[in-house]
C-alpha cells in the first residue's frame, strides 16, 4: 500500500483525527475534545495538501487543466459557500423571511446564466487568469490588464477579510476562544493548503471540503426534522411547520414570516428592489474572479460545462437547505412566545445562550409573559444553537464547527490564490521579468501568499477588534457583488459575443459602470443620504448595481462604435473561443 | 469550413438566446410573480410563493444547465461529423 498517495495519506488522517478526538475526550473532557476535532479537521486538509504538492506552473495557475467536472463543480461550491453562507444565511432567513429570499435566488441562479454566457468560452481562451483574457480581447493592450488585476483586489481582498473574520467568529461561537487570535490561525491553514501547489492542492482539498461542509450542515437539521417528524425528505415537507408558525404569528398580530415585501433589504425595500436585489448578486457571481477560474481547472470545453451543473447542483444542496434551518428555527422560537418568563427562562437552550448574547430576553411590559418583541436573536443562532435546541449529543456543535471552518478556509484559499496568481502571472511575469523561470514564478506565487494572507488576517483582526469597522466588512462583501456586476461580467460577455468590442470600449464600459455604483454606494451606503426611489420604492445600494451594469454594457457598446475595430487577430481569438475543440 | 464555422455559431446563438429567455423566467419572472400563488399548497409543501424561490426555481435552474450541455455535446458532435465529411470529399 502507498502511504503517501492522496487517497491513502487522508484516509489515514482521518482514522487519526478520530482516534485523537475520542482519546482526548475521554482523558480531557468534551471541552478539550472539540477542540481537538475542530483543529484536527485543518490538519487532514494539509495532509492532502501535502501529498499533491508540486512546483509546476501549471499547476500553480490552472492545476494543470486536469480537474474531473463533478470534482471541479464541488470544488466551485465550496470555493463559493463562505463562511456567511454556512453561519448566516439561514439566521437571515429565519428574521426576515420572504425577504431574505433574494440571497437564496441572487446566489445561486448566476450560475445558470454563467453556464451558457461565460464558462465554456473562458476555458476556450486557453487563458490562465481573468486579467490576461480580456487583455488578449483587448489585442494585447496592458491598461486593460493592469486595471483588470486593479479590480480582482478590490474585490478579493475585502472577501478575504470577511472569510478570516469567519473562522474568528466559528471558533469563538463555539469554542469561546477569542476570535482575534483564531485569525491568525485560519490564515495559517489557509496559506498552507495553497501553497503546497496552488490549484492543484486547494481544488482537491475544497473538493473534500464540500463534503464536509454539507454533511456537518445537514446533520443537525436532519435531526431537528427526525423530532419533528419530517423525514425522510424535510425539505419537501415542511409545509404544516410554516404554517403552524403563521398560525403564531397572527395570533400575536406580526408581519408572517412568508409574507413578501414587508421588510426591508439592502437598505430598500418593495419588489423593484427585491429583485433588483437578487439580480446584482447573480450577474456579480458571473465576475468574481476566483470562481471564473475554476473554469480553467478542467480537461475540456464539455467538462467546463457540466462542472457549472454540479457546483449549482451542489450549491443548491445547501441553499434548499437554509429555509428549512430557518423554518425550524424560527418554530422553536415562536414555540416560546406567550410562555411565562419563568419557563422561559428554565429552557436548556436558552440558559446556555443567553451570555453569549446571540440571544436577548427582556420583560419590557413586565407581565410576566414573553411577547415576540421581548425576544431578540441574532441571526448565527440559527446554525450555531440548532443541536442545542433539540439537545443533540454534545459531539455535533464541534462538527457542525468544523463545517463552517471549512466553508470559509476554502473561500479563502480561493481569493488568496487568485490575488497571488495574478500579481505573478499578469503584473510580475508581464510587464517586470517577462523571462523568469517556472521555479521563480512559482516562488513569487508562493512569496505573495504569504504577504496577501498577512494583510488580510491583520485586517480581520483589525475588523473583529473594532466592531464599526466589522460592519463595513459586512458591507464590502455585498459590494464586492456591485463591483463585479459593474465591472467584469458585461465586458466578458459582450467580448464573447460582440466581435466589434474593442479596448477602449472595455476601459470605458468598467469606469462608466463604476462611475455609477461607487458614488451610489458613498453617498447612500456610508454617507447615509436617502436612496432614490422608482415607483415608490427605495432602491439600496446593492440593487443599485443593475444600473452599473446596463450603464457599462452601453457605454462599451457606444465607445466601440465611435472607435476603430481591434482587428483580425482579435478577431480570431474570439472565434477560437466559440468553436469547439 | 468558413461556412461549417459559421453555421456552427449561428446554432450556439440561436440556442444562447433560448436560454436567455428561460433564464429571465426563473430568475426574474417567476420570482416576481410568485406572489400571486400565495395560499396554493401541494401535499406537504410549504405555500408556492414561498417555495417557488426557496426552491423550485433553483431545481429549475440546475436542470436547465445539464440540458444546455447535453444540447451543445450534440451540436460539437454534428459539427465534427460534418467537418470529418468535408475532408474526405
Amino acid at each position: 500500500m502507498n502511504l503517501t498517495s492522496p487517497v491513502n495519506a487522508t484516509i489515514i488522517a482521518t482514522i487519526c483525527w478520530i482516534l485523537c478526538s475520542v482519546i482526548t475526550t475521554l482523558i480531557g473532557g468534551e471541552f478539550l475534545g472539540s477542540l481537538i476535532i475542530v483543529i484536527g479537521s485543518i490538519f487532514i486538509y494539509l495532509v492532502l495538501a501535502v501529498t499533491l504538492r508540486s512546483t509546476s506552473v501549471a499547476h500553480f495557475y490552472v492545476a494543470g487543466r486536469e480537474i474531473p467536472a463533478l470534482v471541479n463543480g464541488a470544488a466551485t461550491a465550496a470555493d463559493w459557500m463562505s463562511a456567511a453562507s454556512y453561519l448566516s444565511m439561514a439566521g437571515a432567513i429565519a428574521l426576515m423571511g420572504y425577504d431574505a429570499l433574494p440571497f437564496v435566488i441572487g446566489w445561486t441562479l448566476g450560475y445558470t446564466l454563467m453556464a451558457f454566457t461565460i464558462a465554456p468560452f473562458v476555458r476556450k481562451s486557453k487563458t490562465y487568469t481573468v486579467p490576461e483574457l480580456l487583455e488578449r480581447r483587448a489585442g494585447g493592450w496592458g491598461p486593460v490588464r493592469t486595471t483588470a488585476v486593479i479590480m480582482v483586489f478590490v474585490m478579493s481582498l475585502t472577501y478575504l477579510t470577511a472569510q478570516l473574520v469567519g473562522v474568528g467568529v466559528v471558533f469563538s461561537r463555539f469554542l469561546g476562544l477569542p476570535a482575534t487570535v483564531s485569525v491568525f490561525i485560519g490564515v495559517f491553514g489557509a496559506l498552507a493548503y495553497a501553497w503546497t501547489s496552488g490549484w492543484r492542492s486547494i481544488t482537491w482539498v475544497q473538493f473534500l471540503q464540500y463534503f464536509v461542509m454539507i454533511t456537518m450542515y445537514c446533520t443537525p437539521v436532519f435531526i431537528a426534522a427526525y423530532f419533528l417528524g419530517l423525514l425522510p425528505f424535510p425539505q419537501l415537507q415542511y409545509g404544516n411547520l410554516i404554517q403552524e408558525i403563521e398560525m403564531r404569528e397572527m395570533a400575536f398580530n406580526l408581519p408572517l414570516m412568508t409574507e413578501p415585501f414587508v421588510r426591508s433589504i439592502g437598505g430598500g425595500k418593495g419588489p423593484i428592489n427585491w429583485i433588483f436585489f437578487a439580480l446584482v448578486l447573480m450577474l456579480g457571481t458571473m465576475g468574481l474572479p476566483h470562481i471564473l477560474v475554476r473554469f480553467y481547472t478542467v480537461r475540456t470545453v464539455h467538462a467546463a460545462r457540466v462542472s457549472v451543473g454540479w457546483a449549482l447542483t451542489f450549491i443548491g444542496l445547501l441553499y434548499v437547505t437554509a429555509s428549512l434551518y430557518a423554518t425550524i428555527a424560527r418554530h422553536s422560537f415562536s414555540a416560546l412566545w406567550g410562555k411565562p418568563f419563568a419557563e422561559v427562562m428554565n429552557t436548556g437552550w436558552i440558559q446556555k445562550w443567553l451570555p453569549t448574547g446571540l440571544i436577548k430576553l427582556e420583560d419590557k411590559n413586565s407581565d410576566g409573559i414573553l411577547q415576540p418583541a421581548e425576544l431578540i436573536f441574532h441571526g448565527d443562532i440559527v446554525v450555531v444553537g440548532m443541536p442545542d435546541m433539540f439537545g443533540m449529543l454534545w459531539v455535533i456543535a464541534p462538527l457542525v464547527a468544523v463545517g463552517g471552518l471549512a466553508a470559509a478556509l476554502s473561500t479563502a484559499d480561493g481569493l488568496l490564490l487568485a490575488m497571488s496568481t495574478a500579481v505573478t502571472r499578469d503584473i510580475y511575469k508581464r510587464f517586470i521579468n517577462p523571462q523568469a523561470t517556472e521555479t521563480r514564478e512559482v516562488l513569487i506565487v508562493r512569496i505573495l501568499l504569504v504577504i496577501i494572507g498577512f494583510i488580510g488576517a491583520v485586517m480581520a483582526y483589525f475588523a473583529l477588534k473594532d466592531p464599526g469597522f466589522g460592519v463595513y466588512v459586512v458591507l464590502l462583501v455585498g459590494w464586492a457583488f456591485v463591483f463585479s456586476a459593474s465591472t467584469f461580467t458585461p465586458i466578458i460577455m459582450l467580448g464573447i459575443f460582440w466581435k466589434r468590442l474593442n479596448r477602449y470600449g472595455m476601459i470605458a464600459g468598467m469606469i462608466t459602470g463604476l462611475l455609477i455604483s461607487l458614488p451610489y454606494i458613498i453617498l447612500v451606503g456610508i454617507a447615509k443620504l436617502p436612496p432614490i426611489e422608482l415607483f415608490g420604492d427605495k432602491i439600496g445600494t446593492i440593487g443599485w448595481g443593475i444600473f452599473g451594469f446596463f450603464g457599462n454594457a452601453i457605454a462599451a457598446i457606444i465607445t466601440s462604435l465611435l472607435t476603430k475595430p481591434e482587428g483580425p487577430e482579435v478577431d480570431k481569438f474570439v472565434e477560437s473561443m466559440r468553436l469547439p475543440d | 469550413m468558413v461556412d461549417l464555422k459559421a453555421y456552427y455559431w449561428r446554432r450556439v446563438k440561436a440556442l444562447t438566446v433560448i436560454f436567455l429567455i428561460a433564464w429571465i423566467t426563473i430568475a426574474v419572472i417567476l420570482p416576481l410573480t410568485a406572489p400571486l400563488l400565495k395560499g396554493v399548497r401541494i401535499l406537504g409543501l410549504p405555500s408556492m410563493h414561498w417555495y417557488m424561490n426557496a426552491f423550485i426555481v433553483i431545481v429549475i435552474g440546475v436542470i436547465l444547465i445539464f440540458v444546455y450541455s447535453a444540447l451543445m455535446d450534440k451540436l460539437d458532435k454534428e459539427l465534427k461529423k460534418k467537418v470529418s465529411e468535408e475532408e474526405l470529399l
